[in-house]
């Protein structure tokens, strides 16, 4: 028997990630910021004997969509083959949430709604009787809190019902008799949409006037100039342009829906996380607050990894002499072991340290809804370099990993402002690169530099950004949505850093490994010296450095952390701190592999996001950058 | 009472809103957000470097980010209207 078929449609933080979480044992990645899930992420589960495929599709706030994150969902809910579709509402923000809703109807799919949130929504003073919604749609509704598993198992027994249940026809609701007049009339001279297509003819009817650009090519022919006469009808009767006028009669539904289930009772009481919102949108404690976390995040990282790294050092330096009778045995196998244990204490020793504290601080604040209060603050520096705020979330999301941060401009509505913050996101420095700065820094030359490293980033990235802003339209208007502030889950976000753990481990450090092994080999080989020699003049010539360097950086191309576990294996040192490279030296390199192109991973996504030729330009783009500025470095040591 | 932008009216107070004279894109996109010609919204606030910040109290929505360019092309008038 195949699986049903189940996706989650709702609008951003309606608290469609967290439902899928507790549906499932996969959890998803869930960020209180409007929109970060821009992947469809699926996971099967199994209930009463049946067996379910579930789905989280992005949010969207309605089937128009404007963003590529909003388009990916109505692609998926046109052309999909699916059995039904659960409509997470946040009940806190009903009237609005009921417009998604309505247009969801009008697609006459099999339709659940989950009333999410209803607890919140009730501490804010607003009843909804899930039953009067349940009569007034004609579709089953049940009201869940997902954040603590409430309701969920009632929600998939409704789903149950409605799948295996008689075929009942959902009711849709109607517009104005004016506007209802012409839809129907349009859905009758509309033909059948295409096979496996889905949609009504009613449907695809209002979207011919509201959105044309959704309807399929041979419907649109077919009506051109019906379409038309109907779309000036309404222009002229409501005075207002056509996809307007027909937001505002779903507006109106949607208001006429809440006010019969709802009553609302505001209660006097501000909630601490209201006052505590207020003091963090301030314009002065805001920032001041914001700086703050920023301190106290690169310091716990910086802190935290030192501190692990010292402790992993201690056991890891046990291991060489172990492995030196092998040298006698086989000179080959040796080689081999040594070139794994580099790539182990690499990985264990170096990488982890500084990977870990990261990934668990930006799990815990992900959810909360922080990142939008950081977009906000942000907004007016950005527009200095030709962005807005709502890119805050991508460079941010960067520290962490460079791909998905390309994934994460997706919210961005203008391909303007998403081509600028993906030319300009590899120059934020990931975890990776984040680990590189703090190690090389914490062995040779101290926090201090470390910081200055980082600030030389920041203005890097705004000089990029202003000087690309000339050759690029302007900038369009910031419209964005700040979420209610959550509670930060210490469960939450343990989970998630144990997964990206597993990840790290399961597919970073396999390539550590064999970059490291492939390093020994190399240097048996002569191919190093070969690549090295091709890199010299930059390396040597041009900056300053060991030009034994080069192969690290052509490795560190596939992998950055590469970087930090091949360069004590070719300078012959065996540990960081042992490396025979002055404090000059050690900027000068740091700036470089800080700032040239990331990885070949987020060359991929790049290419397959904005196409190769900016992937290419943005390299090609990060070297001269990383190039020039390890220069100044050089320089500047020079000088000073 | 004359008709203001929405960045010019002071902060704290209530407002209904009169006329949306954006681009297509932005009234599409406010549209989305629950922004909409005769809703009364309250202005939270708004700084130098900072959009501004306003909630629907029409639908009771969440805050909302608006930002200075765009708030210039909103007309606000007195909530009683």
């Amino acid at each position: 028997m195949n699986p049903f078929k189940i996706v989650l449609v709702g609008q951003p933080n309606a608290g469609k990630s967290t439902l899928f979480n507790v549906l499932s044992d996969i959890k998803a990645a869930t960020a209180n910021f409007a929109g970060t899930s821009v992947k469809i992420i699926q996971s099967t589960i199994q209930l009463q004997g049946q067996v379910f495929q579930l789905l989280d599709l992005p949010g969207t706030y309605s089937l128009n969509a404007i963003d590529e994150a909003e388009k990916i969902t109505q692609r998926y809910l046109l052309e999909e083959k699916i059995d039904l579709i659960i409509n997470v509402v946040d009940s806190t923000l009903l009237a609005r949430s009921l417009e998604l809703t309505a247009e969801l109807l009008e697609l006459e799919l099999p339709l659940v709604v989950a009333l999410n949130m209803h607890d919140e929504a009730e501490k804010r003073g607003l009843k909804i009787d899930p039953e009067k919604l349940e009569k007034a749609l004609g579709v089953p509704v049940a009201a869940t809190a997902a954040l603590f598993g409430k309701g969920v198992l009632q929600l998939m027994e409704r789903c149950l019902q409605k799948l295996t249940g008689p075929k009942s026809l959902q009711p849709v609701l109607p517009y104005t008799a004016h506007v209802e007049t012409l839809v129907q009339k349009l859905a009758q001279a509309l033909p059948q949409p295409g096979e496996g297509k889905n949609g009504s003819r009613r449907f695809f009817a209002i979207k011919a006037m509201e959105n044309p650009v959704m309807v399929p090519e041979n419907m649109r022919q077919a009506l051109a100039t019906v379409v038309a006469s109907a779309s000036r009808e309404i222009t002229d009767f409501h005075q207002r342009d056509c996809f307007e006028s027909i937001a505002y009669e779903r507006h109106h539904q949607a208001m006429k829906l809440s006010e019969e289930i709802s009553s609302f009772s505001p209660k006097g009481n501000v909630l601490f996380r209201d006052r505590l919102d207020r003091f963090l949108l301030h314009p002065l404690f805001g920032r001041l607050a914001m700086l703050a976390y920023f301190l106290v995040f690169f310091s716990v990282i910086f802190f935290a990894g030192n501190l692990l790294n010292g402790a992993l050092g201690l056991i890891l330096q046990k291991i060489p002499p172990l492995l030196l009778p092998l040298r006698n045995v086989s000179f080959i196998l040796w080689l081999t072991m040594d070139g794994l244990y580099q790539g182990l204490a690499g990985s264990l020793g170096i990488v982890l340290p500084y990977f870990l504290p990261l990934i668990f601080l930006n799990s815990l604040f992900e959810d909360t809804g922080y990142l939008s209060r950081i977009a906000f603050l942000l907004d007016g520096l950005l527009h200095r370099i030709g962005l807005h705020g709502k890119s805050a979330a991508a460079f941010i999301l960067g520290f962490g990993c460079t791909a998905p941060a390309l994934y994460a401009t997706r919210i961005l509505e203008n391909k303007r402002d998403r081509l600028l913050s993906a030319l300009l996101l590899p120059f934020i420095p990931c975890s990776a690169r984040n680990a590189v700065i703090f190690a090389l820094t914490a062995a040779l030359a101290g926090p201090a530099w470390a910081l200055l490293i980082y600030l030389y980033v920041l203005l890097v990235i705004a000089a990029t950004g202003k000087a690309l802003s000339f050759f690029l339209p302007k900038p369009s208007g910031l419209i964005m949505e700040i979420p209610d502030l959550k509670p930060p889950s210490w469960s939450g976000a343990l989970a998630k850093t144990g997964r990206k753990l597993k990840e790290f481990t399961s597919q970073v450090i396999p390539w550590l490994l064999l970059g490291s092994v492939a390093m020994a080999w190399l240097g048996l080989l002569r191919i190093g010296p070969l690549i090295d020699s091709f890199l010299s003049p930059l390396l040597k010539g041009l900056l300053d450095l060991p030009a034994k360097l080069g192969t690290t950086l052509v490795f560190g191309f596939f992998r950055k952390e590469l970087i930090i576990v091949m360069a004590g294996q070719a300078l012959g040192a065996s540990s960081l701190a042992l490396l025979p490279l002055s404090l000059s030296q050690i900027v000068v390199f740091a700036v470089f592999v800080t700032l040239y192109f990331p990885c070949f991973a987020t060359f991929v996504v790049m290419g397959k996001e904005f196409g190769w030729k900016t992937a290419g330009a943005a390299a090609m783009l990060s070297v001269l950058v990383a190039s020039i500025s390890a220069y100044f470095f050089k320089l500047l040591f020079i000088f000073f | 009472m004359n008709y203001l932008s929405l960045n010019q009216v002071p902060c704290g107070k209530s407002y209904k809103i009169i006329e949306i004279s954006a681009g297509l894109e932005a009234r599409k996109k406010l549209l989305t957000l629950g922004i909409h010609v005769g809703d009364t919204i309250n202005k939270i606030s708004q700084s130098r470097w900072s959009p501004v910040l306003i909630r629907n109290l029409t639908t009771r929505s969440s805050k909302i980010a608006i930002g200075q360019g765009l708030s210039r092309k909103i007309m606000v008038g007195d909530e009683s209207l």
